[in-house]
């Protein structure tokens, strides 16, 4: 499913703009590379990413899916050219984009949707879970927000997490 | 107690959405046996996620960075902070002397040409640097100079002030000095000889 997010991206591949093309992605890529190397050079392997995407910006690579799949097939890469001891700045083969998401742009990650994952909750639980993951606010500010106690919120946070475990921690 | 892998996770992701950059490793270390069931939640969220807009100074950072330009050097300029400022602040946050200065000033210019690893910098000075260079903390390093940013060699690094670079090059010449506390908030305190 393309959302907002994918059409700005397509607009700033459009205009060449890589900094607002880089820029939201920064702690996604970050994050994903210290949780996959944990050996202290999470950083380095991050910072790699960012080169090679500003390489394959450089080199005018345009791509037929939305831009976070080509940004998280390069952390993948990139992890994996690390645990394997091979440099990180060899380009991405042509067919790259393809690999792994035959379905098609429509099809990219459908399944992933965080949207959809917190839209399968119960309206009470989802409304609070969007509060607490979406926007980081403590149960307190929750409560504030909603009107509900305090311990309604956690009521509802505690059964959240049991279901989204099941979700997220199935795959 | 038994650690709840899924309090760990909220608590992470809670702090993601605030920007906190929140080192992950210290949530799956938290987790115990498990970690690596954490490490899989936590990377399957960051693949379902849409990341939020940027701030314009973040995407300034990364312009910069794209244009071979140091982004700390970036971000101080978009501030319109004098180098020697953020040296002034961190003379005065640490008490130092003012003998110090020349080396503060030297590894102040070290770091924003990413010769300095920031990730051993004490976490009071990365605060005061963050507010000299009225930023958030977590702004300061999420880009480093690229590999062609890098001074090529050290004798070729020019410094801004010439009596800096001639008052490294006699310091580095000597005996190595013991470690001080400009040495233990720059990081290089384990450093035989932090020479330029």
């Amino acid at each position: 499913m393309l959302d907002v997010r994918d059409a700005e991206d397509a607009l700033n591949v459009q205009t060449g703009d890589f900094a607002a093309l880089l820029a939201p992605y920064l702690e996604i890529i970050h994050q994903r590379c210290l949780i996959a190397v944990r050996d202290g050079q999470g950083e380095d392997v991050a910072q790699n990413v960012y080169l090679r995407l500003l390489r394959e910006h450089q080199a005018g690579r345009r791509y037929r899916v939305p831009y976070r799949v080509v940004v998280h097939k390069v952390v993948e890469w990139t992890i994996k050219a690390h645990f394997q001891g091979l440099p990180a700045d060899v380009p991405l083969p042509d067919d790259f984009e393809l690999a792994g998401y035959e379905g098609g742009v429509g099809e990219v990650d459908d399944e992933d949707e965080l949207a959809q994952w917190f839209a399968n909750l119960p309206a009470g639980e989802r409304r609070v879970c969007e509060l607490r993951y979406l926007h980081g606010l403590e149960p307190d500010e929750i409560a504030g927000e909603l009107g509900m106690t305090r311990n309604a919120v956690d009521q509802r946070l505690f059964h959240a997490r049991k279901r989204l475990r099941e979700i997220i921690g199935g795959g | 107690m038994a650690v709840d892998v899924t309090e760990l996770f909220e608590e992470w992701a809670a702090r993601l959405a605030r920007d906190e950059r929140p080192d992950p490793n210290e949530y799956i270390d938290r987790a115990g046996p498990q970690g690596e069931e954490l490490a899989r939640m936590m990377d399957r969220y960051l693949r379902a996620s849409r990341p939020p807009q940027p701030t314009e100074e973040t995407v300034e950072l990364v312009r910069a960075w794209a244009a071979s330009e140091p982004p700390l050097v970036a971000l101080r300029a978009r501030q319109g902070v004098k180098r020697d400022s953020v040296v002034d602040a961190v003379m005065r946050a640490f008490g130092l002397p003012e003998e110090k200065r020349v080396k503060v000033k030297r590894y102040y210019e070290e770091l924003e040409a990413g010769m300095l690893d920031p990730r051993q910098l004490a976490t009071e000075l990365v605060e005061v640097l963050a507010q000299a260079l009225r930023t958030r903390p977590t702004q300061l390093f999420v880009l480093r100079p690229r590999p062609s940013q890098l001074p090529p060699a050290p004798a070729m690094y020019r410094l801004s002030d010439p009596s800096v670079a001639v008052a490294a090059s006699v310091r580095a010449a000597r005996e190595p000095e013991p470690a001080d506390e400009v040495d233990r908030i720059f990081g290089t305190a384990g450093d035989v000889a932090p020479g330029l």
